[in-house]
């Protein structure tokens, strides 16, 4: 199953250099001259009966709702992803972390530290290795208690160990998760509360903290920052930047561009289905840079620059 | 008018209530922004104003009368959670028809297409759940409406879009308007007055 990867190349680029559909921006970085994650013509369908057929005459048909996407991440690397709502970025997400619906079809592959993955494969890297930020709050257990949540994550790992190898790892995982919540502004009571007590900015910052928790290897972050003021979002958002210094790769996945412009070295920007420009950060400067017509239009709706809606396409 | 006087609110087990005596006025024809940091209370108050919960002292007026016990509500929340919002069992069709009739223009409007109204909440992404719940909250033909972060998943064409369908309904229908967003450049296009919970300032 496992195959090396064949696509290693010099690490460095010039600014122009276009290999494996996509650019880099002046600042990328490209550790170890290969991808920490690369997804390839990942393609992903789901069955569905005829919504217009009669009930038992109804035929089941594929509805295609990511089609020949291709994106990489590098070590060191902040990749946003920005795009359409309702584009399929949450599923990217999902797939790269190895969840998939039972009806889902999927083709493609999808490479991580060099290393072609497998759907069960996918699943044992969650959370070793593999970080999700997920988009929804939900994905809080309701009757879990929040900072046996965060601390809970990943514990698995020290089961056999001896108990006092076990205790100290334990005592080392307390002390992590109050060191996150005092990053992240969280009172030492908030661990009791349960998910339904907190607010829509704390949940969010618990699912942060949970993510930063394991030292992971990439962090795929389904909208971090909703809810976050501004000062919050920023400090995440730094905290991502930290994290691909120290040699980590982030995929962030965001409708916020002019914060994701502030910390990512390469924007992808997504749209029905599939990556339509993989460009580097100062393109976004202008829309004069921009190639795709509905990056372009993005430009143009942001707030700060026309609030445009009737440039959509 | 949609007012609160010395309200005081604080969820059981609390040490400190959110707020102590809080009180404030938005007229019909008013865009309010409510600012404070995160976990300070903006979602609560959201729902005391649209009689999701009720403060232990102190009024929430609509028109000088409290907020009707039952019956439609004329003050509606469009939530942060759109996926909390609906009922995960039902299909789309049947959770709009709950707010009464939708016209064609409003689902145009908010690009609601057709074929997701067959579909079930897990079939459509945030951003779509989030259009049908606007398209029921302004199906109830409310006098005012409270809208808290609720275009944070929604990409900015589509931000810029659903607001511009919102902007237009506030005003055509003299619709009065309370909203909560994290964006500086957001609130500038769309508020006509700020409210700083923490501070005890009105800033204009």
């Amino acid at each position: 199953m496992v195959r090396e990867e064949q696509s290693i190349h010099s690490p460095v680029h010039t600014g122009e250099a276009v290999h494996h559909g996509h650019s880099h921006g002046a600042s990328s970085q490209h550790a170890g001259g290969h991808h920490l994650l690369q997804v390839e013509h990942l393609s992903i369908g789901f069955r569905m009966y005829e919504p217009d057929a009669a009930f038992f005459s109804a035929q089941q048909r594929s509805y295609q709702v990511i089609s020949d996407l291709s994106i990489s991440v590098h070590a060191g690397e902040i990749v946003a992803v920005v795009g359409a709502s309702g584009s399929g970025k949450t599923l990217l997400a999902d797939s790269i972390m190895g969840l998939f619906e039972p009806n889902a079809e999927v083709t493609g592959s999808i490479w991580f530290d060099g290393v072609e993955q497998t759907p069960e494969s996918l699943a044992s890297l969650r959370g070793s290795g593999i970080s999700l930020v997920p988009q929804s709050v939900d994905h809080l257990n309701p009757l879990l208690r929040v900072g046996k949540q965060v601390e809970g994550v990943g514990r698995t790992r020290g089961r056999r160990a001896e108990s006092d190898v076990r205790e100290a790892a334990s005592e080392a995982r307390s002390a992590r998760v109050q060191e996150l919540f005092e990053r992240y502004g969280l009172s030492p009571e908030v661990a009791k509360l349960y998910p339904h007590e907190l607010s829509g900015g704390m949940a969010r910052r618990v699912l942060l903290c949970c993510a930063l928790m394991d030292n992971p290897r990439l962090i795929v972050a389904d909208e971090p920052t909703p809810g976050l003021d501004l000062d919050l979002a920023v400090r995440a958002l730094d905290d991502f930047r930290a994290f691909a210094n120290e040699g980590g790769g982030v995929m962030l996945i965001t409708h916020d561009i002019e914060l994701a412009l502030r910390v990512a070295d390469r924007v992808a920007v997504f749209k029905d289905g599939t990556i339509i420009e993989e460009t580097s950060v100062e393109a976004f400067n202008s829309p004069d840079t921009l190639k795709h017509p509905f990056a372009k239009a993005l430009w143009h709706a942001l707030p700060e620059h026309g609030f445009r809606s009737g440039a959509a396409c | 008018m949609l007012e609160t006087r010395n309200i005081v609110f604080s969820y059981p087990g609390a040490q400190a209530p959110l707020y102590d005596g809080l009180s404030f006025v938005v007229d019909i024809n008013e865009r309010v922004a409510l600012r404070a940091p995160s976990g300070f209370g903006k979602t609560t108050l959201c729902r005391l104003l649209a009689g999701f919960e009720q403060p232990s002292s102190g009024e929430v007026l609509f028109d000088g009368k409290p907020l009707p016990r039952s019956g439609v509500c004329p003050v509606q929340m469009i939530g942060q959670h759109p996926e909390l919002a609906v009922d995960p069992r039902m299909r789309m069709r049947d959770t709009l028809a709950e707010a009464g009739d939708v016209s064609a223009a409003v689902l145009d409007a908010l690009g609601i297409k057709q074929a997701w109204l067959n579909r079930f909440p897990h079939e459509l992404s945030g951003g779509e759940l989030q259009r049908f719940c606007i398209a029921r909250a302004v199906a109830a033909q409310p006098r005012y409406l409270i809208a808290d972060e609720i275009s944070t998943m929604l990409d900015a064409v589509t931000q810029a879009q659903i607001w511009a369908f919102l902007l237009d309904y506030v005003k055509s229908n003299a619709v009065g308007l309370v909203f909560v967003s994290h964006s500086p450049a957001l609130t500038k296009r769309i508020a006509t007055r700020t409210v700083a919970l923490d501070k005890d300032e009105d800033l204009a």
